[in-house]
This record gives C-alpha cells, sequence and structure tokens, in this order.
C-alpha cells in the first residue's frame, strides 16, 4: 500500500471510529441529559458547558449529535441491510439463470427505479406513519434494485470465465456456483457499492427527516436537527453547522474506507498486467 | 545498415518488481529482428516500454534512442505524436484489436483521417490500396465487410494495414501469428517480411517460438529473465542451435509415434453423432426474426478407449465451441452423445452428472481456469463433489496428493495459492483436477497453447505418460498440426463448423485427402523443415 493511501484508510477508519464510538457511548451516557429541557440555557453559543451549543429547549448540542448519530446510523445499516440482503441474491439469480429468471428481476428493478424514494416514504408514512421504519423501508427498497442490477452486471462475466466453466463440468448446480465462486469474486464490488449506499442513506435519512417523513421528536437524528435549526440558523448557526458537518464528515470518512476496502480486496488490479 | 532503434541497458520495474534487467537490442531499417523468449520473459514489456505504454507503476531507467531522440526522456505527449506515425504495434489477438462495429475500410481510413487532413474519400482511397498491399483487394473482397465477418488471418492482415498506414519507421509485433493456424501463419509472416523490406521498416517480430521465426527473421535476440542473452544475425544463432542450445524456445515439432490401443480393448468411450450448435446471429428480439449461426454443423465423431484424437482447425472453426458442447457447457441445437455406449439427455441432470463423471475439460488460458480466491487444494478438489458422497477430510486429502502428483506436482503445493504457479505448471493443476475423479476421457481445449515451447513440451509428454499408466482417452483441441501430431494417433481437421476430414495420424500426414488438410500439413512440414535448417546450421 503506497502511503497516500494508508493515510487515506486510516483518515477514513478514524473517522467513521468516531462516529461509532459516539453513538455507542450515547446509549449510556451523553454529556447532558437531553431529556430535560432547561429553558433558562436556550439558544447557547458553543462554550466550555456546551462544546457545541445548546438548542431553543436548552438542550446539548453534543449530546442530541450523538444520540442522533445512533438513530442515523442504525436507519442507514438497516436500510443498507435489506437492499444488499435483497438485491445481492436477486442479482446472483439473474445472472446465474438467464432468460424468465433474468428478465423478471431486471424488470422489478427497473420498476422500483422509476419509483422515487420520496414517494415511497410518503406511501408509507401515509399508511403506518412517520418515523424511522418508514425510512428503513423506503431507504432499503431503493436499494434493493442498486444491488440486484450491480451484482448481475458483475458476475454476469464471472460465468464465463474458466473456473466457473470448470465448476459446472464439476457437476455443481448454478446457485452452488454463485455463492461459491460468483460471490466472492465480486465482493470488493459490492462493498464499495455497499458504503456509498451506506453514506447516501444517512442522507437519504436527513432528507426523508428534513421533510418530517423520518424520525419523530423527541427522537433526535441528524435530519431531524437541521429541520429544526432551519427558522434559527441565522440567530444560532450552530445548531445547523453541527449536524451538517457530522454528515459531511461521517459519510466522507466511509468513503475513504470503502475505497481502501476496494484496495485491499481487489485481486484484480494487482494482477491486470502480466 | 543504419539502426533506427538502439536500447540501450533498459530496465524496468514494476511495483518494485524487476522486469526488465538490462535489455539491449537495435533494430536496423529494412531488417527483421525476432525477440525470442519463454513467457514471462520480458518480451512484451520490451515493446511496450518502447511505445511507453506501461502502467503507472512503472520505473524505467536507461535509454531509447530513435531519430536522435531518447524516448526515455519524452513526455507523453510528444510519444503520443510518435506512437502510431513513427512506431507502431500489431498485437496477438486480432479480434480485440479492431472495432466490432465498423467497417473494415472506415477503421483504416480512421488512421489518416485522425492523423493527416484528408477528405473521407481520400482517406477511403488511401484504405483501399493499403488493402490491396496486404492481399485483400477491394475488388475480390468488400472491404465494407465487418470484422466479424473475416476469417483470422484476415484480421490480422487488416490489422498490419492500419499499423503500416501512416509509414512507420518501426513496427513492433507482438506474437502476431500465435492465434493462427500453421498455413496462415505462413502467409502473414511472409507479408510482414516482404512489406518491410518494401517500406524500409524495422520490425521487431517478438514470439516464444524459434521455428516460427527462422525462416524471415535476419538478427535473432534471444531474452531470458528479463535480459539480452545474446543477439546476432540468424546464421550465428542457427549455429548455436545445432550444437543444442536454445532447445526450449522451439516448439514440439518432434513427432512421436503414438501407439494406437490394440483392436482388442477398442470399445468408444464417447460417441457423437450429427451433433449441432447454433448461436442467434443478429440482435434477436421482439421486432428481429431470429436467424442462427451454425457454430459446429453435424459432428460426428468418436473416441475410443485409450486413445488421443486431435481436433486441429483454425481459431473460428467451432473446435471450442464443439469442446463446450460436449461436457454440456453449450446447449445443443440438435444431436445425441453417447458415453459408454448409453445415450445421454443433455437436459436431464442425472445424465449430465453420468456424463462429467466420465468426461472432464482442461481450459486454454491457465490464467482464469481457476478462481483466484481458492487454494490448489480447493480447486483441485472441486470435482470430487460428482463422486455423490461426502468423503472425510483425509480421503480427500489422499486424493488430491495423489492427483498432484500424477501431474508431477507435489504434495505440499496444495495449501497454495495458484498465483504462486508458473502458466505451465497451472495447467497441470487443471490437469490435476479433471483426473481426481478417474474420469475415462478428458477434453484439452487448446490446453498448451498459451504455455512456451518447453512448457508444452512437458505437458505434453505428461499427456502421453497420462494415456499409459492411467488409460485415460485424449480429446486433443488445437489450432497447431505440429503439437496435435506429437500427442494424437487420430485426427479430425475441422472447417466452419464441419469435420472434413478422419484420419489416422501417420495417414492424415502421408495421404491427406482434403485440400485445406493438405494445406496444413504441407505448412507444418515447412515449419519443421525450417526447424532442422535452423538445427543443422543450413541457413
Amino acid at each position: 500500500m503506497s502511503r497516500p493511501v494508508r493515510t487515506a484508510t486510516y483518515a477514513g477508519a478514524g473517522v467513521t471510529g468516531l462516529f461509532l464510538a459516539a453513538a455507542l457511548i450515547s446509549f449510556f451516557w451523553t454529556p447532558h441529559d437531553i431529556g430535560a429541557l432547561n429553558i433558562g440555557e436556550r439558544l447557547q453559543p458553543p462554550s466550555p458547558a456546551y462544546w457545541l451549543g445548546t438548542d431553543p429547549l436548552g438542550r446539548d448540542v453534543l449530546s442530541i449529535l450523538m444520540a442522533g448519530a445512533r438513530v442515523s446510523i442504525a436507519v442507514a445499516f438497516f436500510a443498507l441491510g435489506i437492499g444488499m440482503g435483497i438485491g445481492v441474491p436477486l442479482g446472483l439469480a439473474a445472472g446465474a439463470y438467464t432468460g424468465p429468471t433474468d428478465e423478471a428481476v431486471m424488470r422489478f428493478s427497473d420498476l422500483v427505479f422509476a419509483f422515487p424514494a420520496l414517494i415511497l416514504a410518503i406511501i408509507i408514512a401515509a399508511v403506518f406513519g412517520a418515523g424511522a421504519y418508514t425510512v428503513v423501508i423506503a431507504v432499503g427498497v431503493f436499494n434493493i434494485p442498486v444491488f440486484a442490477r450491480l451484482t448481475r452486471g458483475a458476475s454476469l462475466p464471472l460465468w464465463k470465465t474458466g473456473f466457473v466453466l470448470a465448476a459446472r463440468s464439476a457437476g455443481k448446480s448454478r446457485a452452488r456456483i454463485a455463492v461459491e465462486h460468483i460471490l466472492p469474486n465480486i465482493a470488493a464490488v459490492l462493498v464499495v457499492q455497499g458504503t456509498i449506499q451506506f453514506s447516501l442513506a444517512i442522507l437519504a435519512e436527513a432528507g426523508l427527516s428534513y421533510v418530517g417523513l423520518g424520525v419523530q421528536p423527541p427522537n433526535a437524528s441528524w435530519g431531524r436537527m437541521l429541520a429544526e435549526s432551519q427558522t434559527l440558523a441565522a440567530a444560532a448557526p450552530w445548531l445547523a453547522v453541527f449536524p451538517g458537518l457530522a454528515i459531511f464528515l461521517f459519510v466522507f470518512g466511509l468513503n475513504l474506507l470503502g475505497e481502501s476496502v476496494r484496495r485491499r480486496f481487489d485481486l484484480g488490479s494487482q494482477r491486470a498486467l502480466l | 545498415m543504419t539502426i533506427v532503434l538502439d536500447i540501450q541497458d533498459l530496465r524496468l520495474s514494476i511495483d518494485n518488481r524487476s522486469i526488465l534487467d538490462g535489455v539491449s537490442l537495435a533494430l536496423s531499417a529494412g531488417k527483421i529482428t525476432a525477440l525470442v523468449g519463454r513467457s514471462g520473459s520480458g518480451k512484451s514489456m520490451t515493446a511496450f516500454a518502447t511505445m511507453g505504454l506501461l502502467p503507472r507503476s512503472a520505473r524505467v531507467n536507461g535509454d531509447l534512442f530513435f531519430e536522435k531522440r531518447n524516448l526515455a526522456l519524452l513526455n507523453d505527449a510528444d510519444m503520443s505524436a510518435l506512437r502510431g506515425a513513427s512506431i507502431s504495434m500489431i498485437f496477438q489477438e486480432p479480434m480485440t484489436a479492431l472495432n466490432p462495429l465498423q467497417t473494415i475500410e472506415n477503421q483504416i481510413a480512421e488512421v489518416f483521417l485522425t492523423h493527416q487532413s484528408l477528405t473521407a474519400d481520400d482517406a477511403r482511397g488511401k484504405a483501399h490500396d493499403l488493402l490491396e498491399r496486404v492481399g485483400m483487394a477491394p475488388s475480390t473482397l468488400s472491404p465494407e465487410r465487418y470484422p466479424h465477418e473475416l476469417s483470422g488471418g484476415q484480421r490480422q492482415r487488416v490489422i498490419i494495414a492500419m499499423a503500416l498506414a501512416l509509414k512507420p519507421s518501426i513496427v513492433m509485433a507482438d506474437e502476431p501469428t500465435t492465434a493462427l493456424d500453421a498455413s496462415t501463419q505462413r502467409d502473414i509472416l511472409e507479408l510482414l517480411k516482404s512489406l518491410c523490406v518494401d517500406d524500409n521498416i524495422a520490425l521487431m517480430l517478438i514470439t516464444h517460438d524459434l521455428a516460427v521465426v527462422a525462416d524471415i527473421a535476419d538478427d535473432i535476440a534471444v531474452i531470458q529473465k528479463g535480459r539480452i542473452i545474446e543477439q546476432a544475425p540468424k546464421t550465428d544463432i542457427a549455429k548455436k542451435v545445432s550444437e543444442g542450445a536454445y532447445s526450449e524456445l522451439m516448439g514440439a515439432r518432434q513427432a512421436t509415434p503414438q501407439t494406437t490401443p490394440p483392436r482388442s480393448q477398442r470399445r468408444p468411450v464417447l460417441r457423437v453423432s450429427d451433433l449441432s450448435c447454433a448461436y442467434p446471429k443478429h440482435a434477436s428480439g421482439l421486432y428481429f426474426k431470429k436467424e442462427r449461426f451454425l457454430a459446429v454443423k453435424d459432428v460426428s465423431l468418436a473416441v475410443e478407449a485409450g486413445e488421443c484424437l486431435g481436433i486441429v482447425g483454425e481459431s473460428g472453426s467451432g473446435k471450442s465451441t464443439l469442446a463446450r458442447a460436449l461436457v454440456g457447457l453449450e446447449s445443443l441445437a440438435a444431436g445425441e452423445i453417447e458415453i459408454d455406449g448409453a445415450s445421454v439427455n443433455v437436459k436431464r441432470k442425472t445424465d449430465m452428472l453420468r456424463l462429467w463423471r466420465q468426461i472432464q475439460i482442461v481450459f486454454q488460458d491457465p490464467y482464469s481456469s481457476f478462481n483466484p480466491r481458492h487454494t490448489v487444494a480447493q480447486i483441485v478438489s472441486e470435482p470430487l463433489h460428482l463422486l455423490g458422497q461426502t468423503l472425510t477430510a483425509a480421503a480427500r486429502r489422499e486424493r488430491v496428493t495423489d492427483a498432484l502428483e500424477s501431474v508431477g506436482l507435489k504434495a505440499e503445493h496444495a495449501a497454495r495459492s495458484p498465483d504462486a504457479f508458473s502458466g505451465g505448471q497451472r495447467q497441470r493443476i487443471a490437469l490435476a483436477r479433471a483426473l481426481i475423479i478417474n474420469p475415462s476421457l478428458i477434453i484439452l481445449d487448446e490446453a498448451t497453447s498459451a504455455l512456451d515451447s518447453a512448457a508444452r513440451n512437458r505437458v505434453l509428454s505428461l499427456l502421453s505418460d497420462l494415456r499409459v499408466s492411467r488409460g485415460v482417452s485424449l480429446l486433443f483441441i488445437s489450432h497447431d498440426l505440429a503439437v496435435i501430431r506429437g500427442v494424437a494417433n487420430r485426427i479430425a481437421v475441422m472447417k466452419s463448423g464441419e469435420i472434413i476430414e478422419t484420419g489416422a495420424t501417420e495417414e492424415i500426414f502421408s495421404h491427406p485427402r482434403h485440400d485445406y488438410t493438405r494445406k496444413l500439413v504441407a505448412a507444418a512440414e515447412e515449419l519443421a523443415a525450417a526447424l532442422d535448417n535452423l538445427r543443422s546450421g543450413a541457413l
């Protein structure tokens, strides 16, 4: 690994780890209690007592940010889980069984793609009410075709390689070959797309919560914090800046990490020559 | 004799791995210099370094003098101006070097249009002149054809036309004929020679086979482990060859007589009747009528126990499709397959399991044949799946060891990754994988084509040994009749999807019936003669 790559890896792992740690710590400790209102201390700018200032209800912004990280990351994690858990097997099946299976998976993907995640979220919210689950399902469903298409596309050329042909003439079923031979060899691509989709899910959660379809008060999330800061952005800019910065840094850290994971996994680029 | 390109002490490393270790080489105008070496010796990299086509992690040291300039010091923009115009290259695989969506005249015309200010008509006119020069006169062969409508040799002629379009001073040809059958190979090399002499071009001909260039080269440079060990006029090299040097750089041209199994033991392990395979010809869909192209047409053949049947044909003749169809990797349009006298229904899983139990296949490319994430043990033991019973870990290990040892590898190789092995060793691993379930027939689809001569000869003699020691039959597919002669006791000649002639090896060589076979045999024998001449120093 060259030096800039190593630096990027450490930076990515450091930033991501920091946010994950903050989210975990928030389960049993935050600098201030986020449930307790303290109207006397409302809209304090950042100070030694309140590192990132306070909101209109006098709650500590750092504490809300930590608790919000928990929600944002959990939502992104489960949304990604739905997307990969359903999309990858579908894509593998489409690559393995050409013909009707392939057509069915691809047309289903087109259908979901044609349907904006926002509209889907509105529909789910209308039926089940707004909340974290709405966001998880809406973003998760949107992720299914992303992974289905990527998996299919990455696996198709592998079906023509010698080792897959050899496995077929060793009598292995297509399903087994897909799991044994195809999946490990496209894992790198999936991991990279996973980090990208994870960051997009964080952004989607922020967006959906911002328009009120996501996490409801008193639960905190980064998107909610941004939404609530809107009317006060001029008077109390720290309310908007810190959640925004948190989203930006976390997404950036994830992308750095994803890229270095890809480099580690990627046998292809090492042996492209010779 | 003017030296056009003077390479002095060229060193190259990629990712800190030394590839070239002091290559010094001179090319002269109007002369053909053959750069001969085994695979991995750095011969292609010498050409890529000269063209400035190296990966970013490459470090180059040394001097490359061309027209009083040192190419090693040029920036990428200056290098780009030289590439194609003054130095051009011909690659091994002509299909991938051509744009499949453009007619050949347009592809050649494009070279003129990008480098010279010409009208489209003038450029096309020049393209026609060039096609005429490479033996594809527009009057006899329409220049409006697409690459897929051409044979391998014709495609390579188009590539040569494009390489020579701008009258370069240097042409580097990297194994330009390896994918072609022997008679086409001969024509292409002679064409290259005459064009280079006419245009006073310095041609560098990269090859792993000394015999191929024995006739046409003026100078021969031998490269080994990234270092030129000798560059000398051909006669000097020939003298050394006659004293026994460089035998590893010569093809398997020695015909070892292959034993035919005694008549009493003859029973067909595989019989194929009227087998056809079809591909859809055009984009088929809702609005197109499905048109089919028959890659294999009514092929019938039988392989008997213990024999080696060779199938020879040029690339695109359908022999690989046939091989794949035989193991269920291509669907059949028509025909019947019988194993040990019992018919196989290719659509029935149990029948296919029975087929794979008896027939295993080894593919051409030793690099893509293995899952890069598996160990040799995992790779070799894969077909054990077919035995239908779960073996204990110890039993698996024993069978892997046995299979590896039967191909001349060692038990301790099992734990390694396939990356640790050379091309020849990889083909042994592929053979071990095929052998592990003791099949009665192994299909070898161009299994030695990617290997250099020394590795190829070792694999071929291993195959002959296995036939005797294990009684396994072989179906050996190759474009190279000379290689087949060394392993097969019977030969089937394939052309345009059909088997045009079948016979015992010696019969095919002594009395070829079909015109095409006659051409192939003549070319193979000319090569053998060229090699003999080289050996006896009579050039």
